[in-house]
């Protein structure tokens, strides 16, 4: 893999758009830091060699979630909600001991191989053949989940 | 170290940050941004672990991650909105109503 230096790069965007979350008081500057860790997360999957992945990565959190967010922190948000946190005092600590603690624990299992790349054609065959009953449960959760969510945030309740 | 190895770190220590920020931040919109970040991170391993095993069920549960999240962050927004629009307020302690008006 002679791409290394860019996946290094970008874990490390991923770790300190991450951090900024944490640290952050605005939620707006929260929610564009989301932008930043979810397309970084997308380039690493480009890198893993699924297109699919990226562009679906892009499509759905920079194109979906994250305008949700940003258009609910726009209606939601107000001046006594952006103080999010008392200190950062033991976020720092409690941040750095979970960190530390939990990566040492992962670190201990090392397996060694190469990243094998999965062609796109393979994955399409996969999902209509052996996953199309999970797709349509999925594309029906998404359709409840979508209109439920449009009935309850509209302004007055419906008259049945 | 190796480099398919380093990406379950990676998801590890932004599985970490999201659970602080789920338990640390106190506005809603900051807990499920906090949701987002460990449902990435999981996708994260997914993807380490898919290709590890030259195997394609890690990719397409993926999709179906994204798909979830999708409804996950429709609904959450849409609760706090109408919680918002009832309560005035959106930092969950603030919303004790339930607890003391037996009267």
């Amino acid at each position: 893999m002679n791409q290394e230096w860019v996946l290094w790069l970008f874990e490390g965007i991923v770790v300190a758009a991450a951090l900024m979350i944490l640290f952050s008081r605005s939620v707006f500057h929260a929610g564009l830091n989301l932008l930043v860790v979810v397309l970084s997360i997308g380039v690493i999957f480009g890198l893993y060699g699924s297109e699919f992945l990226f562009i679906s990565q892009i499509m759905v959190y920079g194109g979906g979630i994250l305008v949700l967010i940003l258009f609910a922190t726009m209606i939601v948000a107000n001046k006594n909600s952006l103080s999010s946190t008392e200190s950062s005092i033991p976020v720092l600590i409690a941040a750095f001991g979970v960190i530390v603690i939990i990566t040492t624990w992962v670190m201990a299992y090392q397996p060694n191989g190469v990243p094998y790349v999965i062609p796109t054609p393979d994955l399409g065959r996969k999902l209509i053949l052996d996953y199309s009953l999970p797709l349509e449960v999925a594309g029906v959760l998404l359709l409840v989940s979508l209109i439920g969510a449009t009935l309850s945030s509209i302004q007055k309740p419906v008259a049945p | 170290m190796n480099p398919i190895m380093s990406l379950p770190v990676l998801a590890t220590v932004l599985f970490c940050i999201g659970l602080l920020v789920v338990i640390f931040k106190k506005n809603t919109i900051m807990i499920l941004i906090g949701l987002e970040l460990m449902l990435n991170s999981a996708n994260l391993n997914l993807i380490a672990f898919s290709s590890y095993r030259a195997d394609a069920d890690g990719q397409l549960l993926i999709l179906f991650i994204l798909i979830v999240a999708v409804c996950e962050a429709a609904v959450g927004l849409a609760i706090a909105l109408r919680v918002y629009r009832y309560y005035q307020t959106s930092i969950p302690e603030n919303i004790s109503e339930l607890k003391e008006t037996a009267s």
